[in-house]
């Protein structure tokens, strides 16, 4: 379910522009056309579906407003050759799982996200580290 | 102290491994890495120029047919992802600062007739990528963006090459091209196509291919440099050594351009040169390439980008974007 919003959900922060680094991966182009790098948003949601597909992989995430309702996130990814390539496969993505996804807002103003990381609820981001030499991990 | 592994953990540690790889996979074609602003210049025609005038000569394999032997895969030229063609400084996170393309000229420009200029510039201002001098509004996004695949962007891209009697084949990440080099007749001129018609001969140890018939509606980058349906291109590929392929095209349009140009770069096989696979690429804050390894680099599998596309073209419709439907020159 698709639910029109104007601006930013209660939900979901708008976090300061810090590039960390995680690819959007895949984006053909269109990223910078599609998506704004001046709003990074984080999300706090559940899974509720993955769709498989080239040329982007899409998560489907609950994310519960301030007023009660729930707003379907999806946020784009990288594609299923891509995660092929790197052995998973669809059962991967066991749905129910809570997660805080960062990533940058759609210029659409529709509940779409560009990915940029997963972080679990028991604090573990799984792109830091990987980037000694980023900016947001001097 | 003897550890508890429940299901959940089970679970848990699946998505985590799962997730890290969704957001991080390479993209073998066009994976977009952001940027830092600091980032070093990416080499292309300048730096290739000066690397293979240091080059020994090279007698490469031939195939049992007789010709030089171009198989195998061969990676894409690195650098932006094929962003913006001519020299530049950093411009945004997804177009960081890059050398030309372009051999020749040598000021490393596409020499425009003034009213193409005109034309080029009208695109550049209408892409809303936030850039200096845009018009505000949304005209064309690239046509890249909806998945459509064209020369030569095709050739550009990662290519595995296999080569039979009589024919070099191409075959991309979403479709093939077969360049016939028997000396075929060429093709009825007023059939237009995406790949437009390619007709191949052997020059020495030289694969000349013309490329004619084409419908003039795409682009050689993803911020609107662009050709027209007269457009012919002439690409030579030549082995510079064992794991490199000289790739070079001229571009021919009187109707757009005031004289012919060309482009040069080097393809190399996977896990060799500067830009490799496994090897971080410097000033790279998210790279879509060259953060993990890939165990199977040296396969080529199909991507097949129109299969799920539908939510990034519908996306940009909404915002406003145009199909590019190519250019009129003045009569």
């Amino acid at each position: 379910m698709h639910k029109p919003i104007s601006g930013f959900p209660g939900a979901a922060r708008v976090l300061p522009v810090v590039l960390l680094f995680a690819a959007p991966a895949g984006a053909h182009h269109s990223f910078a056309a599609e998506f704004d790098i001046e709003k990074p948003i984080e999300l706090r949601g559940t899974l509720t579906r993955m769709e498989w597909v080239n040329p982007h992989g899409w998560l489907y995430i609950d994310v519960t407003n301030p007023d009660g309702t729930v707003t379907n996130w999806a946020i784009e990814a990288g594609g299923a050759t891509q995660l092929l390539r790197r052995g998973l496969r669809r059962t991967d993505f066991p749905v129910g799982t809570e997660v805080i996804v960062n990533g940058y807002l759609a210029r659409s103003g529709e509940p779409v996200v560009n990915g940029r990381s997963v972080t679990t609820p028991d604090g573990r981001n799984f792109f830091l580290g990987a980037d000694p030499g980023g900016p947001a991990n001097p | 102290m003897p550890t508890t592994v429940t299901a959940s953990t089970v679970a848990l540690l699946a998505l985590a491994g799962a997730l890290k790889a969704l957001f991080l996979a390479p993209g073998p074609a066009a994976g977009q890495a952001f940027w830092r602003e600091d980032a070093p210049k990416l080499p292309m025609a300048p730096t290739w120029l000066a690397e293979k005038a240091e080059l020994p000569p090279y007698s490469p394999p031939r195939t049992p047919e007789g010709v030089p032997d171009l198989q195998g895969v061969w990676g894409a030229p690195g650098g932006d992802g094929l962003s913006y063609l001519e020299d530049h400084e950093y411009i945004d996170v997804t177009t960081p600062a890059q050398e030309t393309f372009i051999s020749d000229p040598p000021d490393g420009k596409v020499p425009y007739t003034p009213w193409a200029m005109a034309r080029r510039n009208e695109i550049l201002a209408g892409l809303a990528r936030g850039w200096p001098g845009e018009s505000g509004e949304r005209l064309y996004a690239s046509p890249s963006s909806y998945c459509l695949y064209f020369m030569p962007e095709f050739s550009f891209e990662e290519v595995e090459i296999v080569q039979q009697p009589g024919k070099v084949i191409m075959l991309g990440a979403n479709g093939y091209r077969v360049i016939p080099t028997d000396g075929r007749a060429p093709f009825d001129e007023n059939a237009k196509f995406w790949f437009g018609i390619s007709r191949g001969r052997w020059e020495g140890d030289t694969l000349v291919v013309e490329v004619t018939n084409l419908n003039g509606k795409s682009w050689f980058d993803s911020t609107g440099h662009f050709f027209s349906e007269n457009t012919r291109m002439i690409e030579r590929l030549r082995l510079a050594d064992a794991d490199t392929i000289d790739y070079e095209i001229t571009i021919e349009d009187p109707t757009i351009y005031a004289r012919p140009w060309k482009m040069n770069f080097p393809k190399r096989r996977p896990g060799t040169g500067p830009q490799t696979r496994g090897a971080r690429i410097p000033g790279a804050v998210a790279a879509g390439a060259g953060q993990f390894e890939d165990p199977y680099a040296n396969e080529y599998w199909e991507v097949a980008c129109y299969e799920g596309n539908g939510p990034s073209a519908a996306s940009l419709r909404e915002l406003g974007f145009q199909w590019f439907t190519g250019v009129a020159p003045p009569p």
